[in-house]
């Protein structure tokens, strides 16, 4: 039985939910908000009143971030205004599917560019996404997306990151798993860790799915990444600049990674 | 014509910080000072109190400070409407750093942060002395020979008059002087600034009240003041079969500006972190103290001096369900810790977690970071807390309210739930 959130319809369960970001729902939208077409329908958990205010606010200025390369958020709301029920957000694109593991190396380049040109529009805006990876890079009649940041916007306090599987800490920064907030320079890092586990089919870490979680982070934190060496050419070439330990010898921006992958994809 | 008496010249510091009375915060550490209004976080209060401290030795104390603060600042403003200001010693005379509804009286005028910024970093010079309040405040009496003195700490107080070492106090005219015996004169009247009889001599306006842009500025409303008139909120009302949903499409663009360069600030120090002592690895990361390594670059720390930056994040917590948790302040753990009065209040985060077991209290425990500790504290619930050090075995039940050190590699149990802390600091504790 589907939960119900206010006065949307829910029509079925998506398989485009993000792990640890709630599950995600197709749902009908009211008539009073005149839309055609499904919506989806993100769950999150339950939010106080003062949470609420800050939590909704970000959710405006996120909002108002305008990027072709991003879902476009809809409505929020809570089911309770006691703090104990759930809350949720709408955005289009529900039909978006994620990008698999299996996804043809030119798709990938592709959905990957349109991802970082994405996180720049949100950097310029003064966002860092923080979990840009093959699970947030969203697939819809051939378009492709960058999923929305909404931990940065609804966790509080902020959260590093959740992870679901010792693998999605493949593209994390090491200095964010010592704490540090996101910025440009670990949304570059996780380009290049999306990058090289859709041109290679393997991951810089390649132990990490057999890690229990405190492993894997313990792992991401000692070890460098490892780039496969069977991958040759621009391509490594910009794997590795992404992945540079030294932030300030990583490409000057997510444009510029977008940039270099068309050309790739041009070529 | 008065020689303004600089911090520089080698005197000992012999500095008076008189405490004023009314609400708010005073610290003082060394020849660095600073006030805080009530309304400040625990958060911004531990900040100063621990930059404070930390840059308080500093015979240029208050010029580090102000150029901390004015760094932060320059990123993000959390407390726009906090009043709070820092002074100290510079370079060849005095630094401030004026924050929100506040102001400073030098002795001939008034300084006050920028209208437009909502704060202000500045040189000062004390004539023979200065004073720091909330705006709208008037300028102490200076008594001669007052015993009231604040050698060190942070008290409650409603400002502070500072009188440097070696100020010739008979060059006091713009502090009005009264006969002793009326304690420290009350610093929070309403009205406007000056009754000193003391105009300003440089030409300098005396500021109103500078509340930041959009604060409404303190003080009575005036007739037609939407918040006294109790005129309606410009959110429309919640519409049937949704209430409360608050419409995105059209978005709300806030202050945000763009991210740092890729190559930018190597401090990934939040927001209001005090400023604490540490090495700079060659690369500029800011490392505790006792490490021989960069837990950035491993670059060889050995013989790096020491210094005072922003103090970065402690590390995380990691929870059984695969959540990361940045531990760089004070939290509340719990099923609700939004109930909690430090998390009510801002000075605290609350970290709220699941209890599928029902055994997990609301405020369960807290998690408090002084400089580079950290320690774990069970709140007296009914089911406990444990701690299991690492290297060790045994599960070992905290003490109610007794702080206990969290150690790098600890684990934590508490109803049933289990975090880890993760942290690349050696001792941490």
């Amino acid at each position: 039985m589907p939960p119900s959130f206010a006065d949307y319809r829910i029509t079925a369960q998506s398989d485009g939910a993000a792990p640890g970001r709630g599950q995600v729902w197709l749902a009908r939208p009211p008539a009073r908000l005149g839309l055609d077409g499904d919506v989806a329908l993100v769950g999150l958990g339950p939010i106080d009143d003062a949470d609420w205010a800050v939590v909704t606010g970000r959710l405006a200025e996120l909002a108002s971030v305008r990027s072709p390369h991003l879902p476009a958020l809809l409505e929020a709301g809570r089911e309770r205004q006691d703090g104990r029920g759930p809350g949720w957000v709408t955005r289009d694109h529900p039909q978006a599917r994620p990008l698999g593991p299996d996804a043809p190396p030119e798709a990938a380049l592709a959905a990957v560019a349109s991802a970082a040109r994405a996180a720049h529009d949100l950097h310029e805006a003064g966002w860092a996404h923080g979990d840009i990876r093959g699970g947030t890079i969203l697939l819809d009649a051939g378009q492709a997306l960058l999923d929305l940041p909404l931990a940065t916007a609804t966790d509080l306090p902020p959260t590093v990151a959740r992870v679901g599987a010792p693998e999605e800490l493949d593209g994390v920064e090491p200095d964010r798993l010592w704490g540090a907030g996101p910025t440009r320079a670990s949304d570059v890092y996780a380009l290049g860790a999306v990058l090289h586990r859709h041109l290679t089919r393997g991951l810089l870490h390649p132990d990490l799915p057999g890690d229990p979680v405190v492993t894997a982070v313990q792992r991401v934190l000692v070890e460098r990444p490892r780039v496969d060496t069977e991958l040759h050419g621009p391509a490594a070439d910009l794997v590795r600049a992404c992945l540079d330990p030294d932030p300030a010898r990583r490409p000057p921006s997510a444009l510029a990674v977008a940039e270099r992958l068309e050309e790739l994809a041009a070529a | 014509m008065t020689t303004p008496p600089s911090p520089a010249q080698g005197a000992p510091a012999q500095d008076r910080l008189e405490v004023l009375l009314g609400p708010g915060s005073v610290i003082r550490f060394g020849r660095v000072a600073a006030w805080a209004a009530p309304t400040a976080s625990l958060a911004l209060l531990t900040f100063l109190h621990q930059s404070v401290r930390n840059v308080g030795p500093s015979a240029r104390g208050g010029q580090l400070l102000a150029d901390h603060i004015a760094g932060i600042l320059a990123q993000r403003d959390p407390e726009p409407a906090t009043a709070f200001a820092a002074v100290g010693p510079a370079d060849g005379g005095w630094a401030a750093l004026l924050h929100g509804p506040v102001q400073l009286w030098d002795g001939a005028q008034w300084l006050a942060p920028s209208p437009a910024e909502g704060w202000r970093s500045c040189s000062v010079t004390p004539r023979p002395a200065l004073s720091v309040g909330p705006a709208g405040s008037a300028a102490p009496r200076l008594l001669a020979g007052s015993p009231y003195d604040l050698a060190t700490g942070l008290v409650p107080g409603g400002g502070f008059l500072l009188v440097p070492a070696g100020a010739d106090l008979g060059r006091a005219a713009g502090f009005a002087s009264g006969p002793t015996g009326g304690g420290a004169p009350d610093a929070t009247r309403v009205g406007p600034p000056a009754a000193t009889g003391a105009p300003p001599t440089d030409g300098t306006r005396v500021v109103p009240s500078p509340g930041p842009p959009g604060v409404p500025p303190s003080g009575p409303a005036a007739p037609g003041d939407p918040l006294q008139a109790g005129a309606p909120l410009a959110t429309p009302p919640p519409e049937a079969g949704a209430p409360g949903a608050v419409d995105l499409r059209a978005g709300a663009p806030g202050e945000r500006e763009a991210l740092p360069a890729v190559n930018g600030p190597v401090d990934v120090a939040g927001p209001l972190q005090p400023l604490v002592p540490g090495t700079r690895c060659p690369s500029g990361h800011f490392n505790h103290p006792a490490v021989e390594r960069c837990a950035r670059c491993r670059a060889e720390l050995g013989g790096r001096p020491a210094v005072n930056g922003p103090r970065p994040p402690l590390g995380v917590l990691l929870a059984d369900d695969g959540t990361i948790y940045r531990v760089d302040g004070d939290l509340v753990v719990g099923t609700r810790p939004d109930t909690d009065p430090a998390v009510a209040a801002g000075r605290a985060d609350g970290l709220c977690l699941a209890s599928p077991a029902g055994t997990l209290a609301p405020a369960h425990l807290e998690i408090r970071v002084v400089e580079w500790a950290v320690t774990v504290t069970d709140r007296g619930s009914a089911s406990g807390s444990y701690l299991v050090r690492q290297g060790r075995r045994d599960w070992d039940r905290l003490t109610p309210f007794r702080p206990a050190p969290l150690e790098p590699g600890s684990h934590l149990s508490l109803g049933q739930r289990v975090l880890t802390f993760v942290s690349p600091w050696p001792l941490v504790g």
